[in-house]
């Protein structure tokens, strides 16, 4: 992947983490404890990637050299199917 | 009065860093002075003398290696004053940086292995290799060079 194919899909996926993270802030009142800690635990999981992703964006072209790009889209992939299961599961309706 | 200002930025490799006059252009500049101060209390000094051909004026700057100094291959993470000296040996500007690739690279290899599927122990130690890899920017921001090497102590700990 490219570095600005990779920075539109970071962006992106910012993008749908600040809506997700959006409606847990709104979720907080209404959802129950366990169901809550489910949300953090995706939104911290995919915020902890992103900064990862960052990182690497920021050192491009050097950092591709320190990390195998395989490593970089599983880490993109993962957030993606988070991202889904919490646009599936708690999204604000 | 003159305006000497430099800026200074590390590769993420370790094994170099960028330095760039962005101010007055700094005449008669002849020589690189680098000290170093690690978490461990040691520290390292080293010099660069400034080459015919080198530019030391933005848009241009100056890379300078680990090994041009005798730092060895890579710039250990630490806190660096960089200063800028004449052939009478006058600072005319001096920059502190924090260099941290080392730990950097090794939080985001982590980072980017992140999964729910983790044990708790190794969830609970990539979340706090990023709280203080926060703390360093913190830190960095506020020119807090204690905290800075505190934090930095603690985080090569845990990598």
């Amino acid at each position: 992947m490219d570095l600005n194919t990779l920075y539109g899909v970071y962006l992106g996926i910012s993008r749908l983490y600040l809506i997700a993270n959006s409606s847990y802030l709104k979720n907080l009142q209404a959802h129950d404890k366990n169901s809550l800690l489910r949300q953090k635990d995706i939104l911290d999981t995919v915020s902890i990637n992103l900064n990862a992703i960052k990182t690497y964006i920021d050192s491009f072209p050097e950092s591709s050299e320190l990390i195998e790009d395989g490593e970089v889209n599983e880490s993109i992939n993962e957030c993606v199917k988070l991202l889904k299961i919490f646009k599936t599961y708690y999204n604000e309706r | 009065m003159a305006n000497y200002v430099i800026e200074v930025e590390e590769n993420i490799n370790a094994e170099s860093f960028f330095v760039q006059s962005t101010g007055d252009v700094i005449p008669d500049a002849t020589t690189i002075v680098v000290s170093a101060s690690y978490p461990d209390e040691t520290t390292m000094a080293g010099m660069y003398t400034i080459q015919q051909g080198d530019d030391l004026q933005q848009p241009a700057g100056i890379t300078i290696k680990a090994s041009d100094l005798g730092f060895g291959s890579i710039f250990k993470d630490g806190i660096y004053s960089i200063k800028i000296k004449d052939s009478q040996d006058t600072e005319l500007v001096e920059a502190v940086e924090g260099f941290i690739a080392v730990v950097s690279v090794e939080v985001m290899k982590n980072s980017l292995n992140y999964r729910q599927g983790l044990d708790t122990s190794q969830r609970w130690l990539i979340q706090e290799q990023n709280r203080l890899l926060s703390n360093l920017s913190y830190a960095a921001e506020l020119g807090l060079l204690d905290s800075f090497i505190e934090n930095l102590g603690m985080l090569q700990n845990l990598v």
